[in-house]
């Protein structure tokens, strides 16, 4: 084989590369194949096809040329649309946030083992960020002006709207949208709606309903350890917000209804009740509807680089009469407030959060050798929910006999709790054990039951008593209770009233698990 | 302008400077004390850097294109003489700069352009020198480890005369000679290694910079135009107050001073591969590392293809960084500026010129395929190169190459002053027809008439054969009238972007499981074209790679990494390879 020719197999294994990492159709295989097709219209042969499906790219629907001076065509940027630069933009902050997460071992591998690869592409990534603010403001303006209706004139004669929008449109694409002109600011093109402003002019525009929020969610979020996809930590959610709905009517007139026109929401400045400047969405009537539905979202708060322009926008289909609908209705709510926010806005995520190094050990443990496995936390306890009025079931827990018995169901048992179990929506969330009292905990026990609230108990050669918990057992040994995902124990080892202990523990085991009395015996219920 | 002869000149100069220090200079003070020890004739006979590598003694730049090819085609039927297809080398990376691990006795370097600006390392992972006594040495699979000193023409000379009986030189200095002789052999092949790579950065210097496409001004020219700010020049590097960025972070422009075409390591090792390789995973101011094999280098000294351009091309971050960079053919683009610069054979044989062919051949009515088979026509046992047909090519190559030149290097609307004025819009087009050679293809269409139809048959009223443009046009505007081009548009535009059978079935072939059916534009089109046998051709190669990265073959492993690049084939691969199944 001859030296250039080799030259050539090797290029073309780098080259096609690239080729398995993807496997969609480019235009100009999408056009050869049908043109060539024996069967289909064409029919071309080979060159022929070449030099069809070349005019084919450049008479295809939005191509992005157009006739030039000298009778021959030249590129033309504003044929393509915002939207079509946009989805580069975003397609790059994804590509890159999959490259810096520490998630994907072969990639990280790749990534760690470039100086400053990390780093600067950390900055890169600020970079494109901003570039998708700006063009994802430019596509705003578009879908803005089709949807809620024309800006104002004054708005659409300033001298930045036209240097950014040459063509008088928004939705052509052009360089310039990404240029930082000292006398022109993209983003400060006001986004007003023409219907507001001159309600506005005739002082027709009223606050009609303010609705205000704070909350602190204990579980707001659930956050995966990255080692370990199964465990988790919980992060506190805490959010204050003001929603303001508006109408338009005249002043001084009583309107018919409640339903309003706009609406803003605005968040709290974090740690306080001051609300921030700015609303982190504006909710306007589409043109031709009668109810609020298109919404201009900031994901950013105030101090943060370009506060107040807005990241997305957001349509909605559930009609939304008063302003509190946003927050009230679980779709609305579910689509403002807590929906995950796209990847390069959110700080420190876990995924891009170094884990630290697990250090290589090697650790003898002789089979013989006492571990202590159990992780206590000292102090005073109590039990995180709120759990007493919920519905519950009773439970009579036997020891497991010390040697085989050979008729179980005759055999006297001995008791070692009494438990209670808590539910919410079926599901056990808080289980007491009490221990009972010496003249219940001798192993005499021949018969349990219980009904509603109450234990029956018989022992051997008595007569069978009734009574709630406290009548049989002297105090609570341990809690068990449900917290987000996690269960967790506290537990009172002298009987002081006090839980001095506390860990975390794995579901507590059902009944299967437990020699106990037969089960008709050992639930109750309601 | 005839590029080739500026080349050679420019390489004839360079080698002639190095001999003139290794002449004039001490090698190495290091050497101090064997300057002592030995006769002054003797020494300054041994310390003589050879003008050439020992494996490119006999060799000259060709500047004949059959020559280049005859000459390549006998330096790679020798390439014993290149001792290995390795390319080994321990490197400690936790450590700062680019240290080795205690005991590697790798030869490391530290190179700078003209002696200042950015330092290269250069590691020569095969080259040693010998901890016990000092020797070079050449390290190979095939012939273990050889001391450097027999490459010379010199050692046969003083092996005889320290073996004869009442030889005058002791077997002291007959170690002492050992040692320089190798220093000398290795110094040559650093030469010729520094040379080369002085040769491949100024190439691209002049090309992209201010003698050449001068892409930095050109873009600040247009650009101002196009945002209407005659002070953009004064601007396009300026802070944007509130952020960490500058303007030049969101509307970048290409530098193409030394810099930044230069790596921070650069890997040299013998090797098979005839090429280089560059990290594609850059950034402004991240790691950048080169390897360029010798064989690669010597055939960028036989042929004067570019190679050290074309690698050069895609280490500057600013033609060639991330995120940018994956949304255009990386390879054609290096290519555009490298292999267009050469000869007919590069044209018509090299796979990063697939799309030029098919272009050339719609446009200009050259079928790259036919010429090939006319110029190896089918024969027994032997390769048949038909040298008069050959020549014939070059003369239609020297038709074409000054035309693809201007669609590439044209400072006013060129193919690379056009992408890097706007790269988002570029990048976008790509996007659009989901082709990562979209913007180049209609850049090419743009600029010619057709002419790719032509039967010597077709006659007009007069009887005078029908010129291929007219014979193209007429085809073309019948198809164009019928409304069949615009339904095929349709037709396409239609399909664009959907899963193809065609990359599920390479998939299929290197088991990407875990590519979880995603489609994603841009894709490269150039390789969508290729047949049934070619991509049996393909996996058979990949084969014989994993093969070899299984035998232990670093520089194979290299390849394949780079080949599977970070793709889950990759992933999948590389894991079936770390179980050496």
């Amino acid at each position: 084989m001859n030296s250039l020719k080799k030259v050539g197999s090797w290029a073309a294994v780098l080259a096609l590369s690239s080729v398995i990492a993807a496997c969609a159709t480019p235009f100009h295989n999408a056009c050869l194949d049908p043109a060539t097709n024996p069967v289909d219209e064409w029919k071309y042969t080979k060159v022929k096809s070449l030099i069809a499906c070349s005019d084919a790219a450049l008479a295809a629907d939005g191509a992005p040329v157009k006739m030039g001076k000298n009778g021959g065509r030249v590129f033309n940027p504003s044929a393509l649309k915002v939207v079509d630069v946009r989805k580069v933009i975003e397609d790059q902050l994804a590509g890159i946030d999959k490259t810096l997460r520490y998630t994907n071992p072969d990639l990280l591998r790749e990534v760690e083992s470039l100086r400053n690869f990390r780093s600067e592409l950390e900055r890169e990534e600020g970079v494109i960020a901003e570039k998708n603010r700006l063009i994802s403001f430019a596509d705003a303006l578009g879908t803005f002006v089709q949807k809620v209706g024309p800006l104002p004139d004054d708005v659409m004669d300033a001298t930045a709207t036209k240097y950014f929008f040459p063509n008088g449109t928004f939705e052509q694409y052009s360089i310039r949208l990404f240029y930082k002109h000292p006398d022109h600011a993209l983003d400060g093109i006001p986004l007003v709606a023409k219907y507001l402003e001159s309600a506005k002019a005739e002082q027709k525009l009223q606050l009609v309903e303010t609705f205000e929020y704070v909350g602190t969610q204990e579980l707001g979020k659930k956050i995966p350890r990255l080692r370990d996809s199964n465990e988790y930590d919980w992060k506190a959610d805490s959010r204050g917000l003001v929603i303001k709905g508006y109408k338009i009517i005249q002043p001084g007139v009583k309107p018919d209804d409640n339903s309003i026109h706009y609406l803003e929401i605005y968040f709290k400045r974090p740690g306080t009740n001051l609300v921030e400047s700015l609303p982190a969405a504006r909710g306007f009537l589409p043109q031709n509807g009668s109810n609020v539905s298109f919404f201009l979202v900031s994901f950013r708060h105030e101090g943060e680089y370009g506060y107040g322009t807005p990241d997305v926008v957001l349509e909605t289909s559930v009609p939304i009469r008063t302003a509190k609908d946003v927050f009230t209705n679980e779709t609305l709510r579910a689509k403002f407030f807590d929906e995950e926010l796209p990847a390069y806005f959110v700080k420190n995520r876990p995924e891009r959060t170094k884990p630290p190094e697990s250090p290589f050990y090697a650790k003898v443990v002789p089979i013989r050798e006492k571990i202590q496995s159990e992780n206590w936390q000292i102090g005073k306890w109590t039990v995180a929910v709120d759990y007493k009025k919920l519905p519950q079931d009773l439970v009579v827990q036997f020891a497991p006999p010390s040697a085989p018995v050979a008729d179980p169901e005759n055999d006297p048992k001995q008791i070692m709790y009494f438990k209670r179990e808590f539910k919410r929506e079926g599901r056990r969330v808080v289980v007491e054990y009490w221990i009972p009292k010496d003249e219940f905990a001798a192993g005499n026990i021949m018969r349990t039951n219980t009904w509603g609230k109450e234990f029956e108990v018989g022992r051997k050669d008595q007569p069978t008593m009734k009574g709630e918990v406290g009548y049989f057992a002297k105090r609570i040994k341990h809690i068990d209770y449900l917290l987000g995902d996690q269960w967790h124990r506290v537990v009172d080892e002298d009987g002081d009233g006090v839980f001095e202990k506390k860990r975390t523990i794995g579901e507590p085991g059902d009944m299967e698990t437990h020699h106990h009395a037969p089960a008709a015996l050992d639930y109750g219920g309601f | 302008m005839n590029t080739r002869s500026w080349f050679v000149a420019a390489l004839t100069l360079v080698f002639w400077s190095f001999a003139q220090v290794a002449l004039a200079v001490d090698p190495d003070p290091v050497f101090a004390s064997y300057k002592k020890r030995l006769p002054k004739a003797i020494y300054d006979e041994v310390t003589k850097v050879p003008a050439q590598p020992h494996f490119l003694r006999g060799f000259k730049r060709e500047t004949d294109e059959v020559r280049q090819y005859t000459e390549s085609y006998r330096f790679f039927s020798t390439e014993a003489r290149m001792g290995t297809e390795g390319g080994f080398g321990l490197i400690d990376k936790s450590l700062p700069g680019y240290q080795l691990p205690s005991g590697v006795t790798s030869i490391t370097t530290k190179w700078q352009y003209k002696g200042q600006g950015k330092v290269v390392t250069v590691l020569y992972p095969n080259h040693h020198r010998r901890e016990a006594d000092g020797m070079y040495t050449f390290w190979s699979r095939k012939w273990g480890e050889v001391n450097m000193a027999t490459y010379s023409p010199l050692y046969a000379k003083y092996e005889v005369r320290s073996k004869v009986m009442g030889s005058t030189i002791t077997s002291e200095q007959w170690k002492d000679i050992q040692v320089l002789l190798g220093w000398s052999e290795f110094k040559a092949i650093q030469n010729f290694t520094e040379a080369s790579v002085t040769e491949g950065l100024e190439a691209a210097v002049d090309d992209f910079g201010p003698k050449g496409m001068d892409l930095t001004n050109r873009v600040i020219a247009r650009r101002s135009e196009l945002l209407k700010d005659p002070d953009y020049a004064k601007r396009w590097n300026a802070k944007i107050a509130g952020t960490k960025m500058t303007m030049n972070d969101l509307l970048p422009v290409p530098i193409t001073t030394p810099d930044y075409f230069l790596p921070d390591l650069l890997i040299v090792p013998p090797s098979k591969f005839i090429g280089g390789w560059v990290n594609g995973f850059k950034v402004k101011d991240s790691e950048r590392v080169m390897m360029l094999a010798l064989d690669g280098l010597a055939a960028q000294y036989i042929e004067g293809f570019i190679l050290v351009k074309h690698e050069m091309t895609h280490t500057n971050p600013t033609l060639q960084g991330i995120p940018s960079s994956l949304y255009f053919d990386v390879e054609v683009y290096a290519a555009s500026v490298s292999n267009l610069n050469e000869g007919v054979m590069s044209y018509l044989l090299h796979p990063y010129m697939g799309i030029y062919n098919e272009m050339g051949y719609a446009y200009f009515g050259y079928d790259a395929e036919a010429a090939v088979k006319k110029i190896f026509p089918p024969a027994f046992t032997v390769s048949n190169f038909d040298e008069r047909e050959f020549r014939k090519h070059i003369e239609i190559m020297n038709v074409i190459r000054p035309e693809l030149q201007d669609l590439v290097r044209n400072r006013d609307d060129g193919l690379m002053v056009q992408y890097y004025t706007d790269p988002d819009f570029a990048n976008a087009v790509n996007m659009k027809y989901c082709d990562t050679a979209a913007f180049l293809r209609l850049a090419f269409a743009m600029r010619y008439k057709p002419a790719g139809i032509f039967d010597p048959t077709k006659v007009d009223s007069d009887g005078k054969v029908i010129p291929a443009e007219v014979q193209t046009a007429q085809w073309l505007d019948q198809e164009r009238e019928s409304g069949r081009i615009a339904r095929l548009a349709t037709r396409a535009m239609g399909a664009t972007g959907s899963r193809s059978k065609k990359g599920d079935e390479l998939m299929k072939i290197t088991k990407a499981e875990d590519m979880n059916g995603m489609a994603t534009c841009p894709v490269d089109s150039r390789l969508f074209g290729k047949t049934e046998d070619e991509i049996k051709q393909y996996v058979s190669i990949l084969n014989d790679l994993k093969r070899e990265s299984l035998a232990g073959n670093t520089l194979a492993e290299l390849l394949f990494e780079r080949v599977l690049d970070n793709s889950g084939v990759r992933g999948y691969l590389s894991r079936r390879l770390q179980r050496k199944e």
